[in-house]
Formats: C-alpha cells, sequence, structure tokens
C-alpha cells in the first residue's frame, strides 16, 4: 500500500496493486458520512471493434453493447443485485460514457457489506436469452427519452457532424435497430474481454480505512493470471469534419445550438495531453468567458442567454471543443464566434485576461473536491487517460502566458468547425 | 459541523453552518413571498435585472470579473414554489480562504448585498433597455419548460389538478404577463420584496461560527419584515377523477398522476407518506421501478414524489404510447397492493435504507444542508436530517396502509404523440 498527500490540496490517496493488474484507490474524506465506491472498467461506447484476447480475431459487436452489459449486470441467478444492495442501505447504479462504464454505490451504513456486494456482482455475470430479451424493452425506451431529448439530441448530432468515422458519434445507448440485434453470447464475449482486472480500477472516496478495503479487494478478487494490453481498433479518422451543419427539428421552445471544433492534435502522450487540455480550458475561458465583452455584447444584442456555455473534451483518439446554448439565430452566433477567433488571433490574449482565467479554471477544478461521487468518476476519467487528477490541478498554477499563446495559433480554426442546431417544430 | 441560528421576532432569520472539510464556502440569502398571479412574473424578473449591474458595477462584465478574480466564483438566482409560496434566493459560492490565501468570506457577503441592494443603496433604479432585454430571457425561459418533457407532464398535470388556484402558477411566472410590466411596477415590487419580506441568510463555511453569523448580520441588518404562511391544503373538493391527454412531436408518451394524499404534511403523518413514498416510488426496490420497469419492462423510469408544502403526490413513468392502458393500471395497482398491506420486508427495508443514506447524504453538502433547513425553517420545525431518519424507523406497515387508503387520484395526465393510437 501507498500513501500520497498532498500539501496544497490537503488531500490524502492510497494506492494498492494487485498481481492480477488490477488497482485500487482509496481517497480518503475525513468526517464524511457517505461513502462512494466504484468499480470500473476502460470500456465503452467506442468499443465496438476489437482482437480477441484469445483467438487474435477481429471482433466486432453491435452498437450499445456497453451499456447493454452494464444494465444486464446487475441481474442475478436469484434476482437482483438491487435487492442485496437494499438490505444494507446503498444506492448502487452504474453508468457507461464513451470509453468507460463504472458501478457503483453510495452509502452511509455497512460500507464492507456493500463493498462486498459490488465486488461480488461485477465479477458475476449472469446471461440468459430469456433475460437479454426482456432488457431489449427497457433500454428501448431508454433511448426513445433520450430522442425526445433536445440537449442530447445537439450533442450528439454535433459528434455527427465533427466525426466521419470515429465511433464516438454513435449513441451511447446504440439504436433501436442495434439492441436487437445482441445476444447473450455477444454479452459474454464483451465482458470475458473488457472485464479483466487488468483493464479495471476500483475507487472508493470517504471516511473508510484504506487497508481493510485493500484487503477486502484481494480475498474477492476472482480472476488471478493477468492478461495483455487488449487492442482496440478504430478506423481512421480524417482531420476535417464531416458535415459543417446538421439540422433537426423537436417539439421545443426555442433553437438550441452547438458549435464545435475538432482537435487535429490527438495521441500525444498521457502528460502533454494534459497540458493540452489545461492550456485549451484556459485559452478558451480568456476568448468565451463570462467576463469578456464578448460574451457581454452577445448577451446585450439578445443573440445568448445565461445558458450559455463551453466544454473541452480531450481524450487520446478525440478531442473538441464546443460552445452553445439557446439563440434565435444560431448561425448570427456561429459566425460572431469565427470572427471573434480571427480577432484574439490577430491582437494575441491580455496578460491580465490569461491571470484572470486561470484563477476561474483552478476554482472549478478544486470544486470537484466536495463531492465524493464527481471526484471519484472525475479520478476514473483521468486514470483511463494516464493521468492523475492532484497533479493535474497542481499544473493549472503552472501554465505560462507563452504556452497559451501557442495553443491559439495551432486551435481553434474555421476550417476544423462545424454547427449542430435543433429548431422548434412547427 | 457546528450550528448557529437566530430567528428574529420581525422575520430576518440567520443560520450559521461552520465546517473545514470543504474547499468551497456558501452564502444564500432568500427572500419569500406570497405565489400570487399579480406578482410571480415580477418577483421572477427582478433578480434578473439585479445581476445585468448597478451604479457600482456598471454591467455584467463588471459583475462577473469580480466573480473570476475570486476563483471563479458562481453567482446564482433561483426561483422556486413551496406550496403557495415564491421563493428567490440568490446564492454565492466561493473559495475557501485556505485555498484561495486571501480572505474571501467578508468580500463575498458585500458583493452580495451590492448586487441585492445595489439599485437602493447606489441609487439609479433599473435601466429599461435592461429590463426589455431580461424579458425576453424570462419569457424564453418559460416557454423552454416543454423542452424537458419528463419535467413538463409533470407540470401540466399540476396545472389542471389547481386550476384556478395560486399553485397551479409556474414559479417563474407568466409569458402574458410579462409585455404589461413597467420600469416602475417593477421596481416597487423588488423594493417590497427585498425590503418587507421575510428574509433567510445562511452561511455555509470554514469559520468561527460567532463571527460569521454576526458578520452577516452587520451586512445585511434587520429591517422590520412580514409574517408569511404557506397554505398547506389543497382548497379544491374532489369530484372524480379528470383525464386529460395532450399531444406534441414525441417519440416517448409521459404519463403522470395527480394524487391527493389528504395528509397533513404539517404533522407526523406526513413522515408515513414519506415512507409510503420510498415503497411505492423512490427507492431501488420500490413497487414501481420493480413492477413496472423489471418485471413488465414497459418503461425506462418510473417513479413518485410527494410534496412537503401540499398533500399532493405525483407518479410519472415514459411509456409506448400504446401501452398506456396497461401501465395505468399496472401503476394504480402498486397502489392497491400498499392499502391491502402488500408489502414485502425487502419493499419495507430498501425504503428505510433508501432514506438513511438520502438523509445522512444531507451532511455532506453544503447545498443540500441549506436547503434542508431553509425546508425545515418554513414548515417551523427544528428536526436534523438524522432525527427525519429516526422517525422513519418508527412507521408501520399499518399506518402506510392508512395512508394509502387516504388517497384520492385526482389526475392522470398524458402527454403523447400525434396520431392515432
Amino acid at each position: 500500500m501507498e500513501r500520497i498527500y498532498d500539501d496544497i490540496l490537503h488531500e490524502e490517496i492510497y494506492v494498492n496493486s494487485y498481481t492480477n493488474g488490477l488497482k485500487a484507490f482509496v481517497i480518503k474524506k475525513k468526517n464524511f458520512s457517505k461513502v462512494f465506491a466504484g468499480y470500473a472498467t476502460k470500456y465503452g461506447s467506442v468499443d465496438n471493434k476489437f482482437v480477441h484476447p484469445k483467438t487474435n480475431e477481429v471482433v466486432e459487436v453491435p452498437e450499445g453493447i456497453a451499456h447493454f452489459l452494464e444494465h444486464k449486470l446487475f441481474e442475478e441467478q436469484e434476482g437482483n443485485v438491487f435487492d442485496r444492495f437494499a438490505k444494507f442501505g446503498a444506492m448502487a447504479n452504474a453508468f457507461t460514457s464513451f470509453k468507460e462504464t463504472v458501478y457503483y454505490f453510495i452509502s452511509t451504513q455497512n460500507f464492507y457489506e456493500n463493498l462486498e456486494i459490488l465486488l461480488d456482482f461485477v465479477q458475476n455475470p449472469y446471461f440468459t436469452d430469456q433475460n437479454v430479451e426482456k432488457e431489449k424493452g427497457i433500454i428501448a425506451q431508454e433511448i426513445r427519452m433520450y430522442q425526445d431529448n433536445p440537449n442530447w439530441r445537439v450533442y450528439f448530432n454535433l459528434l455527427n457532424a465533427l466525426y466521419v468515422n470515429h465511433p464516438v458519434k454513435i449513441d451511447i445507448a446504440g439504436t433501436l435497430e442495434s439492441i436487437q440485434r445482441i445476444t447473450k453470447d455477444d454479452l459474454y464475449l464483451c465482458y470475458n474481454t473488457f472485464y479483466h482486472p487488468s483493464n479495471m480500477i476500483i475507487v472508493v472516496c470517504g471516511d473508510v480505512e484504506p487497508q481493510k478495503v485493500f484487503d477486502m479487494i484481494e480475498r474477492m478478487e476472482k480472476t488471478k493470471e493477468y492478461q495483455s494490453l487488449i487492442e482496440r481498433m478504430y478506423t481512421e479518422e480524417p482531420p476535417g469534419v464531416n458535415q459543417k451543419r446538421i439540422e433537426v427539428k423537436l417539439a421545443i421552445s426555442n433553437p438550441i445550438f452547438y458549435i464545435g471544433f475538432k482537435d487535429t492534435l490527438n495521441d500525444l502522450p498521457p502528460y502533454e495531453m494534459m497540458m493540452k487540455d489545461i492550456h485549451t480550458q484556459i485559452l478558451s475561458e480568456i476568448i468565451f468567458g463570462k467576463s469578456t465583452d464578448f460574451y457581454e455584447s452577445l448577451y446585450k444584442e439578445g443573440l445568448i442567454n445565461q445558458n450559455f456555455g463551453f466544454e473541452y473534451t480531450c481524450e487520446p483518439e478525440y478531442s473538441f471543443f464546443m460552445i452553445g446554448g439557446e439563440s434565435k439565430d444560431p448561425d448570427k452566433v456561429y459566425e460572431r464566434v469565427l470572427e471573434h477567433i480571427e480577432d484574439i488571433k490577430r491582437r494575441g490574449i491580455d496578460k491580465e485576461e490569461f491571470e484572470r482565467a486561470k484563477k476561474v479554471v483552478l476554482g472549478s477544478h478544486l470544486r470537484k473536491f466536495d463531492n465524493p461521487e464527481k471526484l471519484s468518476v472525475e479520478f476514473i476519467y483521468s486514470y483511463f487517460k494516464g493521468v492523475n487528477i492532484f497533479e493535474y490541478v497542481k499544473e493549472i498554477s503552472s501554465v505560462s502566458f507563452e504556452m497559451c499563446e501557442k495553443r491559439l495559433k495551432e486551435f481553434f480554426n474555421e476550417s476544423t468547425s462545424c454547427i449542430s442546431i435543433v429548431w422548434p417544430a412547427d | 459541523m457546528r450550528k448557529v441560528q437566530k430567528i428574529s421576532s420581525n422575520n430576518n432569520h440567520y443560520m450559521a453552518f461552520c465546517d473545514d472539510r470543504f474547499k468551497i464556502n456558501r452564502v444564500v440569502v432568500t427572500f419569500v413571498d406570497r405565489l400570487e398571479r399579480e406578482k410571480n412574473t415580477k418577483n421572477a424578473l427582478f433578480p434578473m435585472v439585479l445581476v445585468r449591474g448597478n451604479n457600482k458595477y456598471k454591467d455584467m462584465k463588471e459583475i462577473n470579473r469580480v466573480l473570476d478574480n475570486m476563483y471563479g466564483a458562481i453567482l446564482s438566482i433561483d426561483i422556486d414554489k413551496k406550496g403557495d409560496l415564491q421563493i428567490i434566493t440568490f446564492g454565492l459560492s466561493f473559495l475557501n480562504d485556505r485555498f484561495a490565501g486571501e480572505q474571501l468570506f467578508e468580500k463575498a457577503l458585500l458583493f452580495l448585498r451590492d448586487i441585492i441592494y445595489g439599485p437602493i443603496e447606489y441609487g439609479g433604479g433599473f435601466e429599461q433597455e435592461v429590463i426589455e432585454q431580461e424579458k425576453n430571457n424570462l419569457k424564453q425561459e418559460i416557454e423552454s419548460r416543454i423542452n424537458d418533457k419528463v419535467q413538463y407532464a409533470i407540470d401540466r398535470c399540476i396545472e389542471i389538478m389547481f386550476e384556478g388556484q395560486s399553485y397551479a402558477l409556474y414559479e417563474k411566472g407568466n409569458v402574458e404577463d410579462l409585455e404589461s410590466i413597467t420600469k416602475d411596477d417593477l421596481f416597487s415590487q423588488y423594493k417590497k420584496v427585498v425590503e418587507k419580506k421575510p428574509m433567510y441568510v445562511m452561511v455555509y463555511g470554514d469559520y468561527n461560527e460567532e463571527y460569521a453569523i454576526s458578520k452577516a448580520e452587520e451586512v445585511f441588518g434587520r429591517k422590520e419584515r412580514e409574517n408569511i404562511k404557506n397554505n398547506f391544503s389543497i382548497n379544491i373538493p374532489f369530484n372524480s377523477t379528470r383525464y386529460v391527454t395532450e399531444e406534441m412531436e414525441v417519440n416517448q408518451g409521459k404519463i403522470s398522476l395527480g394524487i391527493r394524499t389528504n395528509v397533513d404534511t404539517t404533522t407526523s403523518d406526513y413522515y408515513k407518506l414519506l415512507m409510503l413514498n420510498g415503497i411505492l416510488g423512490a427507492s431501488p426496490k420500490s413497487k414501481l421501478f420493480e413492477n413496472v420497469r423489471e418485471k413488465a419492462s414497459l418503461c425506462y423510469y418510473a417513479f413518485s414524489r410527494v410534496d412537503r408544502f401540499k398533500p399532493v403526490m405525483v407518479i410519472s413513468s415514459g411509456i409506448e404510447v400504446e401501452n398506456y392502458e396497461k401501465a395505468l393500471n399496472l401503476i394504480l395497482q402498486q397502489i392497491e397492493d400498499i392499502k391491502n398491506g402488500n408489502i414485502s420486508d425487502i419493499e419495507y427495508e430498501s425504503a428505510i435504507n433508501y432514506y438513511k443514506t438520502a438523509l445522512m447524504a444531507i451532511y455532506d453538502s453544503p447545498r443540500d444542508l441549506l436547503g434542508f433547513y431553509f425546508n425545515q425553517a418554513l414548515v417551523d420545525e427544528m428536526t436534523e436530517p438524522k432525527d427525519v431518519f429516526e422517525r422513519l424507523k418508527t412507521i408501520k406497515i399499518s399506518e402506510i396502509q392508512d395512508v394509502a387508503n387516504r388517497f384520492e387520484l385526482d389526475t392522470v395526465y398524458f402527454l403523447r404523440s400525434r396520431g392515432a393510437m
């Protein structure tokens, strides 16, 4: 067991590694009443094509399978896992994102009993033809619910416009059609490939005893042998965008839009990825933040409202920046965003704005440490990218003005941008 | 966590919670007014105008610069409805001094006061142009209620159920009323609220509690304020269940049931109702989740919710349009089962455990904790989250049954796609 204490953040973290490749972390939160425990696998909606570790054959599975698997893992021969968690008072759930699936519970009592259940059920799949069929009805309703959600639609439409081939453009839950093709055997195949300890981590955050947690994991781990790295296959992605514009109509009141910028500088080593992420965050705060003249003037002209916001997603194979909200004239906003970027590129960035932006970015990251759930999820995302979230926060202060200027020159180009709009239906 | 509370006879309430576990501190100033058609839109509008600037901070950009320099402090406005009350909240969350390396607490209090009282203290009133812009923003916000179909179907159900009553009003107002609001109307309503209506100032952070509370009082003062109480009853006689169907371009149908619980939520019966809610549709092993979703595979979500400030329960689910009858019958069957005392050990245990986790988790979130104590203050109860759990533990199955037998199904609302059924 290794202990890391960060005297700037006042955070304490314990790490333990196991012979089968599993890693476990305890983020100590003294005097908190709730504990979060997450069992995560580096496996998400983008992992539809991979090399089978045993047969070495290339396998392609239906879209939405990682999410389907997440639903099904809660099922047990004797009923479902919620029965067991309910007894010990944990709120258990799971989520699937592009690159990870996380099973977790939050408890304020009986922590070790609940941890035992988590460790047990994630390692014991139980799929039958019948229970797989039954789940299709539930997931179909989940997909339909999201189809009515304008924010979800505008987001995935943007990804569809940004990416030509990369599976990040596919809805996490798959489609009404693709989930029908999923079978029990597909689920077992994916489970056996991606739910290996070497591809997983466990994160616990709360006021618990690290050694006790690590011992319990040691005792509960079923798989003992090591597995080599899983080879995932993504079709090559060209640098340009798939389409410049994507529109759809839904029963909403005012147009909703996202403008996207595709980042072509991908596949960097983890540290450089992290720095690129931080630079882009600070830079975008300088360009589009709420204290800029740009924001103020768009707001005053009624082109944007309080819902206006932006976000940068930074992954090894795909990175993109998006900015948007509600507007009566999304195309006008798009035009103004592009003009503004050109203007900043000409003028350069202001030192005072740079210092202020750094404070904003630092504050927003420190906020995450107050919520065990958010902190753990953030930790998992970063860890799978090869980055430690503690280091991440420390690096924000070290960023220099010149680094941000350099990033400005290489990113935010008109040619790799596009717009997604959801219009109100008549 | 240490807590200090001061309630004065003239309705200025101060509460301080001191705790060193967090990196972010929080200050909240809340005003309470009656939810009434002639002013709810104005009450939703004036805070939006306040955060646009005043004679001290000339525009949003200046306000946002102050916030940015406080390490991205977040200023928020929330307009809520609690029973027949309209709740107007100004919140500010900012970095703990230890991490900021400078003292932000007093700065934050003064800043919040300058936002709320700026137009009065520094003179100048509201600008017509700003009012017009914010009217437009508010209009968009009210109209965009239809974007979230789950919440929309619940809101419509309540509107139909309480037609003509103040509880039917939307907390952020009505588009029809916006147009006629004049600059003077708005300013005078604003002054009435911030100077005359009950005020709650709550601070959460890493300080000495005596210091925190006296500082807050020094900044926000003690004015003579009105006493405003919620009306906890429904006020309309029950005749028979109403069935309302509306159409919209949607992929999934949304069903909402509005139930009169006939439970006085200011009495200990409220805790019986809470347990019923846990068993019916709030806990992970609730009857709705288990039978409508897991067994019948009819939906992705099905839940129930009770209101602390009105004797109402709402049940909500998203289904295929052709499954309407089936889903409705299955939902009603779950209530019948409770009436008949058909509650398994696991269902009961799951509900009690669900509440324990939810209530104890409140202690770990300054935002939730302030919200909890504010609700408690509004019902004149001073129990702690852990006390609520102690009370829930004592509820017997027969008491839950008894509560279920008081239920009356008032309204069934169905939002469905256009075309034939």
